[in-house]
């Protein structure tokens, strides 16, 4: 008769291979499972910086082209900053002429349109430059108005050209302060007030808020540009042209963000401690286009 | 050999999935590491583009070409390029004419290894210089004129020039009172003069009417001279060429008057020497600014806007101003003009001068823009 008893495994073998591979499988299993942690942690972490690049990058851009001295910075906190935020520009192609009852009618040449998106008639006002005396600089000034309509036109060379009826206001000189002083050449700026800000989200995450106005005032809701951020991750603060500390809208030269962020999901860190991977990042922007004197 | 049963085992399984975990692990840190290097670069690469174009915006207005984009017609543009010192980006772009006055510069820069652009621009204006110019002699002290002189504020265009509508004329001598001035000679009774009028007493006449220009006052003008020379005599003032080209590096090359076609005839310098000169003979344009006293002879003809900071004086055959004169005093008590006329005001001389000169300048405010 055939013994087929001297080929098996003994209980006892059975029971330590099997915890030896219970051992094996679960050290296997924490080390994958730390290794996704640590890409996931990393992943995070790259994540967070890449928002803040971005967050700051955009706020920074659009600060560089204010002018605060000439009404640009519409309001200033240490978590809220509103300005014009400029939208596109271009030079007039034809000399400014009267439409309507008040408005003047400027032909803005299309190829030499510059910006984030052409002229919009819902959205926009405008800064018109004003040469008054060309021998001079200390005239020269930027009128306020708001751009009511646009339509297809031609520049006195036969380019195309975006009409834009503007209605220019009365602190600027109405009308006759265009007719008078504004030439063919002269530098449009189409913007929309803008705000950016701390935002705490419905979930309870903050985030680098935006919101912006059409030309009649009214303002959208609130967005999150960029973010999460930590509680109290966006600072803001104004220093005059000598560097100084300022809460006069006008003196504004510079303004120093801080951003704080955090990641979107948990990470688990040294130590075994589960939170948000943070990172933060500071720069200041100069408000290039403040007079220069 | 036998092979022994007993070596079966799981000590391969245990080391391959070892391996696994660990390349794993390993490769996540070389994939985060590669994407977080190469964020941080492309951020660097745009800082440096950015940097590129901010001083390809600065050296395209700081270093102004005002004797060819000045003349520029109307929506011409000018192509403007270059790279950065240190080798960390290069730049091009156009100056385009807007207006008279104004001017965009669009300029694109791209980082060392063209991996990164930005793009900025600017409106710029010239500052046109506003110089209080009402008669083709201006002085402010005791005037003598003798001789043959003539101070002629009739407008005239000089020989071969173009482009230059007729203009209004002017006084021939504008001066503080009647009592400055003192008519000998061939001039007795300011014969010699003639203009609309022939003589401007003017009380208004001040320092500022010499020295203020609008927003450029006499320093300002001075740091904008193209040619600076020590007191001394000036012999051989005429244009000179390096093959076909003008030959601005030769500080005795003021330009072309009398043939505008040539290479050197649309060259207006700003000449400025820091002393007293004396100039004789040949002939030159643009502007001529003395700190001290200019003194005159052998037939110069110089077309332009001429300012001198203390006494004209012309002897022997004298000199011949095609354009406008402003001298704190003068004594032009001589001998013999070459031509018909000593001071002949000019527009076309004058224009032609101011907008060469004019240097470009950003806008006062909102000239700045970054474009996408």
């Amino acid at each position: 008769m055939h013994q087929i008893g001297n080929k098996g495994y003994t209980l006892v073998e059975l029971i330590v291979a099997l915890a030896l591979g219970a051992v094996i499988a679960v050290g296997v299993y924490r080390a994958i499972v730390g290794a996704q942690r640590v890409t996931q942690a990393g992943t995070q972490q790259m994540d967070v910086r890449q928002n803040l690049r971005a967050g700051m990058t955009y706020i920074t851009m659009s600060l560089r082209e204010l002018d605060a001295s000439e009404g640009d910075i519409l309001a200033a906190t240490p978590t809220r900053l509103q300005f014009r935020g400029m939208r596109w520009l271009g030079p007039l192609c034809a000399a400014p002429s009267a439409t309507g009852a008040t408005a003047v009618l400027l032909p803005v040449r299309r190829a030499t349109v510059f910006g984030a998106r052409g002229p919009d008639a819902t959205q926009d006002s405008i800064l018109v430059f004003r040469d008054g005396n060309p021998q001079t600089r200390k005239d020269d000034s930027w009128l306020v108005g708001s751009v009511t309509a646009t339509a297809a036109s031609a520049c006195t060379d036969g380019a195309a050209a975006t009409a834009l009826t503007v209605e220019i206001t009365a602190a600027s000189g109405g009308r006759p302060a265009v007719l008078a002083g504004v030439t063919s050449g002269a530098p449009l700026r189409g913007f929309q007030q803008e705000e950016v800000s701390l935002f705490q989200a419905g979930d309870g995450r903050w985030w680098i808020g935006q919101r912006t106005a059409s030309r009649l005032g009214t303002w959208t809701s609130v967005r999150g540009l960029s973010g999460p951020l930590e509680a109290g991750g966006l600072a803001f603060a104004y220093s005059d042209s000598s560097g100084v500390t300022t809460a006069v809208l006008t003196d504004i030269a510079s303004v120093s963000v801080m951003i704080r962020g955090e990641s979107q999901l948990l990470v688990r860190g040294t130590g075994g401690v589960v939170d948000y991977a943070r990172d933060s990042l500071i720069a200041t922007a100069g408000l290039r286009n403040n007079p220069r004197f | 050999m036998k092979r022994s049963v007993n070596e079966r085992g799981v000590a391969l399984l245990v080391a391959v999935i070892g391996l696994v975990v660990a390349g794993s692990l390993v490769a996540a840190f070389v994939t985060l590491s590669v994407l977080e290097h190469r964020m941080a670069q492309n951020t660097r690469r745009i800082g440096q583009a950015f940097s590129a174009a901010d001083q390809g915006l600065a050296e395209t207005v700081g270093k102004w070409n005002s004797s060819s984009w000045n003349i520029m017609p109307i929506n011409d543009s000018a192509a403007v390029s270059g790279t950065t010192p240190g080798g960390t980006g290069s730049y091009a772009g156009f100056v385009k004419r807007l207006n008279n006055e104004l001017y965009l510069v669009d300029i694109t820069a791209s980082d060392r290894n063209a991996g990164a652009r930005q793009r900025l621009g600017a409106f710029v204006k010239l500052r046109t210089l506003d110089m209080d110019i009402k008669a083709a002699l201006t002085t402010q002290g005791p005037t003598r004129i003798g001789g043959s002189s003539q101070i002629v504020g009739i407008d005239q265009r000089p020989l071969g020039w173009s482009g230059c509508p007729a203009d209004t004329s002017l006084a021939g001598l504008r001066l503080p009172s009647m009592g400055d001035l003192e008519t000998i000679g061939g001039c007795s009774g300011a014969s010699c003069i003639s203009g609309d009028p022939a003589v401007d007493p003017d009380p208004s006449i001040n320092d500022s009417t010499f020295f203020d220009y609008g927003d450029v006052d006499w320093d300002a003008l001075v740091a904008m001279a193209t040619k600076i020379l020590p007191p001394g005599t000036y012999t051989g003032v005429q244009p000179s060429f390096t093959g076909m080209e003008c030959n601005t590096s030769d500080p005795r090359n003021w330009g072309d008057p009398l043939v505008p076609t040539s290479a050197c005839g649309g060259y207006f310098p700003i000449t400025y020497i820091t002393g007293d000169a004396n100039i004789n003979g040949n002939y030159g344009q643009g502007m001529l600014l003395i700190d001290g006293n200019l003194t005159v002879q052998g037939g110069f003809q110089f077309f332009g806007i001429v300012i001198v900071r203390s006494a004209l004086k012309t002897t022997g055959t004298g000199g011949h101003f095609n354009g406008s004169v402003l001298a704190a005093n003068v004594d032009l008590d001589q001998n013999t003009v070459l031509g018909d006329a000593l001071v002949q005001y000019s527009s076309c001389a004058t224009k032609r001068v101011l907008s060469n000169a004019a240097p470009g300048a950003l806008l006062r405010s909102r000239a700045w823009f970054q474009a996408y």
